[in-house]
């Protein structure tokens, strides 16, 4: 198992006017998995995200990431931890204008003075496997949204993390890009055993993953696997329980 | 190579600035005197107004409007605000106050206490920064536009503060004060080079060490936590290297506002967004600003002096309306 939560309790405001987002959750998500966390708006998924991910602190409860319990860390050794272990998409593709493709994507190693050698071959790898090493020396604006997310997406395997975290990765993304991006995502976790969690309010990209978490007012409301089902099957399964939680609204 | 051309222009600016710097003024100066002072034959009048005059007002000028330009470009960096000025965050108005304060409680004549009077400057400006950028972490998590907000709020109280003390001053008391914050540049004796230049010289070459971090701090705040960057500590560092930029140099230049916003702007629209070129376009530009408003206070009214600071508000003054004009906030 590689992320176990046991009890996660999160609320914000002061002690006049509180809001208990995340109720106790409790969650196993094994190596190799690729899971998406599904609700309504305000149902809290991105705040159980930011809290798996250590971006945001729990108010109570534990998390555990192969064994350790970063609840407890230190906020040093978090940030190392995050530098060494974690993977982020964004909705927004958070990419520097004044770098290439290519640096934009190295940047998490440019942080840990790795060798140049070392760098050039993870960089050929995931340029090559989410197909966009021939954009390499191009500038941001001068690529499509769906190839900036992906480069985007690039940045975050190339330091080979133990799980990636998503956050409507899809968000800005037309059904083209956004089905090209899943299915990268999801070669990517078969070919490199990557975990990858993600949040979506999207029926049709979490039909990619391989389990699917719902979430209502704080809580797991069910969980669904897809098995050795078609996507399309699961797709199914996932509008009508989405249509029982009634959360197909409009999401930000 | 286009940037490079841009660069030689903005230093032959410079360098024609300085040089019209150094030979205009009360007591002109020609080439045949500077012929005379390389050959060693000067007059002791001439050597005089060169070495003990000139030449330290140029160089204070000249590194103080660099060290308000960088300090400007950090604070637009991590508030990322282009509006963002260190005059804003309220480094002025305490300046300022230190400067009331020494005036009440320690006056006398400015060659008693040479140093006193930008120290307490300099103290003034810092501690008003630093009381700030403790305020803006109540509510939790720092954030940059709260901290400029409450940096607005407390420099109004702060000047509020000022001008209930001059209530009490006397004529002279007055003048002086208005004097700062005209944006004098009294700070211009060799002393005063000492005391300031090196300074400013050794936290820039810290900026410079950061500039990796500063392009970084474009991207969200939750990105660069996942890269594993401490977010909070990059921009505490930055905020406290800001606030000690511009403190010195307004405790030797007084309170010049614009600079700080301006330089940093004019730099994004002739070089982009490369945060390595920023830093030095910026220190440039701060420079060519700050000595040409010096030179041109100089000179419009000669033989009287027209205060550097409101030569800098009545350029920098048209120019933000315009910023804004174009920007279609008007």
């Amino acid at each position: 198992m590689i992320l176990e939560a046991k009890g996660i309790k999160k609320s914000y405001g002061n002690r006049f006017n509180r809001t208990e987002v995340l109720k106790g959750i409790d969650l196993d998500i094994e190596k190799g998995e690729f899971v998406s966390i599904m609700g309504a708006s305000g149902s809290g998924k991105t705040t159980l995200l930011n809290v798996l991910s250590s971006i945001d602190r729990v108010s109570s409860g534990h998390i555990f990431i192969e064994g350790e319990d970063i609840t407890a860390m230190k906020d040093k050794k978090l940030a190392n931890f995050r530098k060494n272990d974690l993977g982020f998409i964004f909705q927004q593709y958070n990419l520097l204008d004044t770098l290439t493709v290519k640096e934009n994507i190295l940047l998490p190693l440019s942080i840990r003075n790795m060798k140049k050698g070392e760098v050039e071959r993870q960089f050929e790898t995931v340029a090559n496997e989410l197909g966009i090493h021939e954009l390499g020396g191009k500038y941001p604006n001068e690529i499509s949204g769906g190839q900036q997310q992906r480069t985007s997406a690039a940045r975050a395997f190339v330091h080979q993390p133990k799980i990636i975290f998503a956050d409507e990765p899809t968000g800005a993304l037309d059904s083209k890009s956004a089905s090209g991006l899943l299915n990268k995502l999801k070669q990517m976790n078969i070919n490199s055993r990557s975990t990858i969690v993600m949040v979506t309010h999207d029926a049709t990209a979490a039909s990619y993953s391989s389990r699917v978490i719902f979430l209502k007012d704080g809580l797991v409301y069910s969980t669904l696997r897809k098995g050795e089902r078609r996507q399309e099957e699961f797709y199914k399964e996932i509008m009508s329980t989405q249509s029982v939680l009634g959360g197909v609204g409009v999401e930000s | 190579m286009r940037n490079q051309f841009k660069f030689i222009i903005i230093i032959a600016l410079l360098v024609a600035i300085l040089v019209t710097h150094l030979f205009t003024g009360t007591f002109s100066l020609t080439w045949t005197d500077l012929l005379n002072i390389l050959t060693n034959q000067a007059s002791a009048d001439v050597r005089l107004v060169l070495f003990e005059f000139r030449m330290p007002r140029i160089l204070v000028v000249l590194v103080c409007g660099a060290a308000l330009a960088l300090s400007g470009l950090i604070l637009q960096v991590i508030s990322k605000n282009p509006l963002a000025d260190p005059g804003i965050i309220g480094v002025n108005a305490g300046s300022g106050f230190g400067v009331v304060l020494f005036i009440t409680f320690i006056s006398g004549s400015m060659s008693q206490h040479l140093y006193a009077l930008p120290l307490m400057s300099f103290v003034g400006g810092l501690l008003t920064v630093l009381i700030i950028f403790f305020l803006s972490f109540i509510g939790g998590a720092f954030k940059s536009n709260i901290f400029i907000l409450i940096g607005i709020a407390t420099a109004m109280g702060v000047t509020g503060f000022v001008y209930v003390f001059t209530s009490v001053f006397d004529e002279t008391q007055m003048e002086m004060l208005n004097r700062y914050f005209a944006g004098n540049i009294w700070g211009d004796t060799w002393p005063f080079v000492y005391i300031s230049v090196p300074y400013i010289l050794i936290i820039s070459l810290f900026v410079f060490f950061r500039i990796r971090e500063m392009g970084m701090l474009n991207l969200d705040d939750e990105m660069l936590t996942g890269f594993g960057m401490n977010v909070n500590k990059e921009k505490i560092i930055l905020i406290v290297l800001s606030a000690m930029l511009s403190s010195l140099a307004v405790s030797v230049c007084g309170a010049i506002s614009f600079i700080g916003l301006i330089a940093p702007h004019i730099s994004r629209m002739l070089f982009g967004q490369n945060m390595k070129i920023l830093f030095f376009s910026s220190l440039l530009i701060g420079s060519v600003l700050l000595t040409a408003a010096d030179l041109l206070g100089k000179l419009i009214l000669a033989p009287a002096i027209i205060p550097t600071g409101i030569v800098v508000a009545l350029i920098g003054g048209p120019y933000f309306l315009w910023l804004l004009m174009r920007a279609r906030q008007i």
